[in-house]
């Protein structure tokens, strides 16, 4: 593990590698800010410009970006109650109270120091986790990664809930279809391609992702537009620092919210949302009744999600790194970028690519210290971003979106593509469809596909395989009875007498 | 009769997974081969699964879709603009297309004031260009061919 950590601390510390950790600090927390803009659209509006980099540069900076973006994300949910990002809404229940109240310099610094707390305890659980599961992972075989893709978009489907998860499901198909467009990789035939040949090659996850996420939040900001709406304005932060009492005071909530979150974050779909409202809900138990209350402004209130959104952050890192499989829609992101760089995460990028492994480890450690001695002073001029006005940042937010894509493939083919998916995701996001789902089933299409047929052919093309591997079996019967769950909740509910 | 959003979903979903599954059985299977598993087994999978699912969607009774107060003239009068800016993108080049792709998008929104509209979108347009063409090495033709 020190030879590792070594290698990791080698790696990350090169000058070109170090500051484009810093850059995707600062880009994440930038776009993580605006409301709205969550670390998908940052990783994503990022991914042109980390194509251009060496693999392991790119990554660094897409991992910065991510929790660079979470920690944007408290940012808006403490000083103007508009989360950037889902798992920050729980910030704001105590962040804008205490904000309100004339203290938002010091909200900010309770969030960035339990963010900060959560992200390195989150990065030493998976330092310890990661090459034990990588290890583990090495028995795996196509049979079970198939069974672990099909368990992976089950369970993000359960967790949209009994109301939801028909929709998440029908998501999830719709982005496996979305996959199978293009070369199939069985008999090289060209599939859904409508004669264009620029669909021969699929479609490709970059577009897709720009279209869903950030084109589609930028057209329904444009129509849900009005001038009179500023977001901020300009107003005075406070002081920014924290006496030891107040650190005291946090530290136990955001040590335990940093457990709970990592190992929520394990779980696929669950992320760093869940987590931050288990860990408010958890410390508001726990608290009784401490003034400040929970919900006013309570010191504890800001610090319990933040940790745990961090730490999710961090450990939803683990089914990626070792398994090759995404927990959410961000990772999905991240594997889809990884994979455009020719790597296969999974436990032979443990062993074939250790520097790659390491270097994500060890950069988390570094960026979240960026984050908090670095992004914090800045935070006063960051935020003035939110005072831009939004009859200029849209159209910006569709220029970068349209010109990141472009000067990947240039080929105005994919803005006319970009153009149709960004209009059919507004229809389906005012339906209240979630899109993670989608992407999530878009990414792992092509390897599940790749995994079924080699399974196939390795079983003598019987589904046999779905039942004569114990641990395939097991996978699948797991992924059943999640899938089932929610519905015989609904039974077991209605039977009762109450 | 009025359709709940999750209905409206569905139908949609049922539309494109209806022509979804007509489009599997054009792909082209090579006679020679005569696997279980082909091109055609996943997306047919994927087809009736989407047929089901979105027949799921439809038999889901809620609340009637309502209607969300919404510039909606604004959103196609985007989605066109960045389609002419992916058409006027080569034939332009990247400075031109960009500066009128960004100074008709503040205008569409409301934006009056045409001096700060046009510093804005010149120094964004010009120092992407000058980022992207130095410091990263992508370079994309600024002007109209021939300038």
């Amino acid at each position: 593990m020190w030879e590792g950590i070594t290698m990791g601390l080698t790696t990350v510390f090169t000058l070109q590698n170090a500051a484009f950790l810093m850059l995707g600090c600062l880009a994440g927390t930038f776009i993580g800010m605006l409301p709205g803009l969550g670390p998908m659209t940052a990783i994503a509006l990022m991914i042109p410009v980390a194509s251009t980099l060496e693999p392991g540069a790119g990554i660094i900076m897409m991992a910065a970006v991510y929790y660079g973006a979470i920690f944007g994300g408290s940012t808006s949910s403490i000083l103007i109650n508009a989360p950037g990002v889902a798992s920050t809404v729980a910030t704001s229940f105590d962040g804008f109270p205490m904000a309100r109240a004339g203290f938002p310099g010091k909200a900010l610094a309770i969030a960035a120091t339990a963010s900060f707390w959560g992200g390195i305890l989150g990065a030493l659980l998976l330092l310890i986790a990661a090459p034990y599961l990588a290890r583990i992972s090495l028995s795996f075989q196509s049979t079970d990664y198939f069974a672990l893709m099909v368990l992976g978009l089950v369970t993000v489907s359960a967790f949209a809930g009994r109301d939801g998860m028909l929709k998440a499901l029908a998501m999830v198909v719709l982005g496996l279809m979305l996959s199978t467009v293009g070369v199939d990789p069985t008999q090289g035939i060209p599939r859904f391609t409508l004669g264009q040949l620029d669909l021969v090659d699929g479609i490709s996850f970059l577009l897709l992702v720009m279209a869903t996420f950030a084109l589609s939040e930028a057209l329904l900001g444009i129509m849900r537009f009005s001038r009179e709406q500023g977001l901020a304005d300009g107003r005075a932060l406070g002081a920014l620092r924290l006496s030891r009492r107040e650190i005291g005071d946090i530290a136990p909530a955001a040590t335990r919210s940093s457990a709970l979150g990592f190992l929520v974050g394990l779980l696929p779909g669950a992320g760093a949302t869940i987590a931050s409202l288990l860990a408010w809900g958890a410390e508001e138990r726990l608290a009784g009744k401490a003034k400040p209350a929970f919900g006013e402004g309570a010191p504890r209130g800001i610090a319990a999600p933040e940790a745990a959104n961090n730490a999710a952050a961090t450990g939803s890192f683990v089914p990626l790194l070792t398994l090759g499989i995404p927990g959410s829609g961000t990772t999905a992101i991240l594997l889809g970028a990884l994979i455009a760089y020719g790597i296969q995460p999974g436990p032979l990028l443990y062993i074939n690519e250790p520097e790659i492994f390491w270097s994500v480890i060890v950069s988390m450690w570094i960026g979240n210290v960026i984050l908090l001695v670095l992004n914090l002073p800045l935070i006063p001029y960051i935020a003035r971003l939110l005072a831009v006005p939004r009859q200029f940042l849209l159209p910006l937010i569709l220029f970068f979106s349209l010109i990141g894509v472009y000067f990947v493939s240039f080929n105005t083919f994919d803005i006319q593509l970009m153009v149709i998916f960004a209009a059919a995701a507004v229809g389906l996001r005012l339906l209240d469809f979630p899109m993670a789902p989608m992407i999530l089933g878009f990414i792992l299409g092509g390897l599940m596909e790749e995994n079924l047929s080699r399974a196939m052919l390795i079983y003598d093309q019987s589904w046999s395989f779905l039942w004569q591997r114990p641990l395939t079996l097991a996978i699948m019967i797991t992924a059943m009875v999640i899938l089932a769950g929610p519905f015989l909740r609904e039974r077991f509910a209605r039977r009762s007498p109450d | 009769m009025r359709l709940s959003k999750e209905q409206l979903g569905g139908l949609s979903l049922l539309l494109f997974s209806s022509v979804y599954c007509y489009l599997t059985f054009a792909i082209p299977l090579l006679p020679q081969f005569t696997d279980v598993y082909n091109a055609r087994s996943m997306p047919g999978a994927l087809g009736v699964l989407g047929i089901v699912l979105s027949l799921g969607l439809l038999t889901r009774r809620g609340h009637p879709a309502g209607i969300e107060r919404l510039h909606w003239v604004h959103g196609l009068v985007f989605l066109l603009l960045m389609s002419l800016y992916g058409l006027s993108l080569r034939p332009l080049g990247f400075i031109l297309s960009t500066v009128l792709f960004l100074i008709i998008g503040f205008f569409v929104l409301g934006e009056r004031r045409w001096l700060p509209m046009c510093l804005v979108a010149g120094s964004v347009t010009a120092g992407f260009w000058l980022l992207m063409n130095f410091a990263l090495g992508v370079y994309v033709a600024p002007w109209p061919a021939g300038i």
